[in-house]
């Protein structure tokens, strides 16, 4: 019903418009997910309603919206994920809202979008935009944030560039009530500005990118001033690139960067200062039965020259599981028609001796119903990412309703 | 100037037949080479919204819609699908980049994923989306590459000619032979599809076939029946448009994930 008004609302918008043909494309899911905690012996179900909607207001112009209303077991914020998002999810949130244009070449998108730069997984040095789940390490959700974004594609075989500026970047989701820290209450946003560049470039089988990025660590850090603890986020500064080509039965992907972090002297007494590099190297291959077909992806990440910024955090430092970890995919599609997978994904740090494994297994029961089972399994010392996720082991079943 | 002159060789160069008895001279390749440089001489980039219906054996047909679109370059082709319903597939996309043939790079996008992701080029003969359509089938909707097989006519009448396709050594062809039906027009009506043992794996007849006053040809209804699988695909062409202006920005991942 809700839908339905929001559609007839937008379609009647639209068509005050002079000389518009319009077109909507209409997505709605409900989704029910169960999960069982075992080491907190803890129960939890959430009841997600996402809609989205795609306007096609003519060939140039389109509007976005995607809206997503949540209900889980345990607390939500009360307050609703408005325009800057929440520091938590919220019962109600506005995941899209943006106005796209395009006209050959050019494309420009105004609103609230999701900006993802990342080639590799799990882990990707290119993933500057994305603003981190940290409640939910392993799973996919991601937030949008304000941004005006123009990307200019030239032809075949010539690069495209890309520009995005946010005026500040949305509030992190961050591992509160998973970890036993007293803490003052994190009341702050980050305040600074983000400006990103990337140019994108297609030879053959390899497609390559070049980027920087000049806006803020969404880690923060928790300083004394005028005798108060308060909340500070680091000014960030990235640049790097990636590339992806098949050689032979062999996709190859690589990430590399170089970060650099700083406080500002008006959060500490002298401006303080952090700078390393990261990268990731994937190999990937498919294997292909008479109709199921298997996928292994085998990857490696690792930092150097570390040189931390000396402030505490409180929360644990995220940046840390890039390093000399091991991360393995296998998965098997016994059709082939990509409507039933098994999983299992091994991440692994030896160093630390801290892992997560994941198994999950997920099937189309009809056109309009998905089933997915999984559990996650972390371990490792408290002193690693993976192992202050140790109490989180999760078991989960959840059901999608697409219609 | 450009498109007049483009438009003045290929009148020179291509054989001013429509339904005219077919060249007896001709060769294999020279034929199916001139029913893709017809195919293709329509416009740089065209948009087609498409009715899929997928029927197994006994069961009740099953429909998909989605939007298709096409950018012919001068080596090759770019392809993206966007499916639009049933509800479960809106927003699974496919970009089949075959701007250079010999290092086409296969884009999907799955629903339940957050951006479009590369995938191996080698997944030529993977079903896609539930379909009869192979990876390799949907890219060669819109063009093949002559050198990549080698063709022998199998017999030839006023009505149009029946040829033999089989991969070169090397080639990551799903199919060991093809057989391919074409009308006087050089319009491609019908291709048998056979495996490595020789077995009629599917059929493709294209139906409603469009023919262009300059010598161009689209069909508008394609029929697969899938022989191994008993299942039978139908694509109907509700709306194409021939547009050169087309974005470029479709054929980008960013489109895909958009």
């Amino acid at each position: 019903m809700t839908s339905r008004l929001l559609r007839s609302a937008g379609l009647l918008c639209c068509s005050l418009l002079p000389d518009q043909a319009v077109a909507a494309h209409f997505r709605q899911q409900l989704q029910w997910q169960l999960g069982w905690v075992p080491q907190l012996q803890q129960g939890q179900h959430r009841l997600r309603y996402e809609n989205d909607i795609q306007f096609e207001l003519n060939t140039h112009w389109q509007l976005t919206t995607a809206v997503r209303l949540q209900q889980d077991s345990v607390q939500q914020e009360s307050a609703a994920a408005g325009w800057w998002g929440s520091t938590r999810p919220a019962f109600f949130s506005l995941q899209q809202f943006r106005l796209k244009y395009q006209h050959e070449q050019h494309s420009l998108t105004l609103g609230r979008q999701i900006i993802d730069w990342r080639q590799t997984d799990t882990v990707s040095v290119a993933d500057v935009w994305t603003v981190p789940d940290q409640q939910d390490l392993t799973g996919t959700a991601q937030q949008a944030q304000p941004a005006l974004r123009w990307v200019w594609h030239a032809n075949v075989d010539q690069p495209a560039l890309e520009l995005v500026y946010s005026p500040a970047a949305v509030a992190p989701w961050l591992p509160d009530g998973l970890f036993t820290l007293q803490r003052p209450a994190l009341s702050k946003r980050p305040e600074q500005a983000q400006l990103g560049v990337r140019l994108t470039q297609t030879q053959g089988a390899v497609q390559w990118s070049l980027f920087g990025y000049d806006g803020v660590d969404l880690l923060p850090a928790l300083l004394p001033v005028a005798a108060q603890l308060d909340w500070f986020y680091p000014a960030q500064q990235v640049v790097g690139a990636t590339a992806q080509s098949q050689s032979g039965s062999w996709l190859w992907r690589a990430e590399l960067a170089e970060v650099h972090q700083q406080l500002s002297a008006r959060a500490t007494s002298e401006s303080q200062h952090g700078r390393y590099w990261q990268y990731v190297v994937a190999a990937e291959r498919e294997w292909y039965g008479e109709q199921s077909q298997w996928l292994l992806l085998l990857q490696y990440s690792d930092e150097s020259r570390r040189q931390l910024m000396p402030v505490a955090s409180l929360y644990p430092d995220f940046g840390r599981v890039f390093r000399r970890q091991l991360l393995g995919r296998l998965q098997y599609d016994p059709t082939g028609e990509l409507q039933t997978q098994y999983q299992l994904e091994w991440a692994w740090q030896p160093a630390q001796q801290a892992s997560v494994v994941k198994l999950r297994y997920q099937t189309r029961l009809n056109p309009q119903t998905e089933l997915q089972l999984s559990w996650t399994a972390f371990s490792g010392s408290e002193h690693s990412v993976w192992g202050q996720y140790r109490q989180q082991d999760l078991w989960q079943l959840a059901l999608q309703w697409f219609f | 100037m450009k498109k007049l002159f483009t438009m003045l060789v290929l009148t020179l160069l291509l054989p001013c037949r429509q339904g005219g008895a077919v060249d007896v001279d001709m060769t294999a390749a020279t034929v199916i080479n001139q029913s893709w440089l017809r195919y293709r001489q329509l416009a740089a980039a065209e948009q087609e919204q498409l009715q899929l219906t997928v029927t197994r054996l006994g069961e009740a047909g099953q429909q998909k819609q989605l939007t298709r679109w096409t950018r012919y370059v001068q080596s090759g082709e770019q392809v993206v699908l966007k499916f639009v319903s049933p509800a479960a597939d809106a927003g699974l996309g496919l970009w089949l980049d075959r701007a250079d043939r010999s290092a086409q790079q296969i884009w999907l996008r799955m629903p339940s994923w957050v951006k479009a992701r590369r995938v191996n080029g080698q997944r030529q003969q993977q079903y896609f989306a539930g379909t009869d359509l192979t990876f390799e089938d949907n890219a060669e909707l819109s063009g093949e590459d002559p050198t990549a097989y080698q063709y022998r006519i199998l017999n030839q009448s006023n009505q149009g000619w029946w040829i033999e396709a089989l991969p070169n050594m090397g080639s990551d062809s799903a199919y060991a032979k093809r057989e391919i039906w074409l009308d006087a027009d050089y319009a491609i009506s019908r291709i048998d599809y056979f495996n490595r043992e020789g077995l009629l794996v599917k059929t493709l007849q294209n139906k409603m076939l469009q023919k262009y006053p300059q010598g161009g040809w689209r069909p508008n209804r394609v029929e697969i029946d899938n022989h191994l699988e008993q299942r039978q695909t139908v694509i109907d062409v509700r709306e194409r448009r021939f547009d050169t202006s087309l974005a470029s920005q479709i054929f980008s991942q960013e489109f895909l994930s958009d």
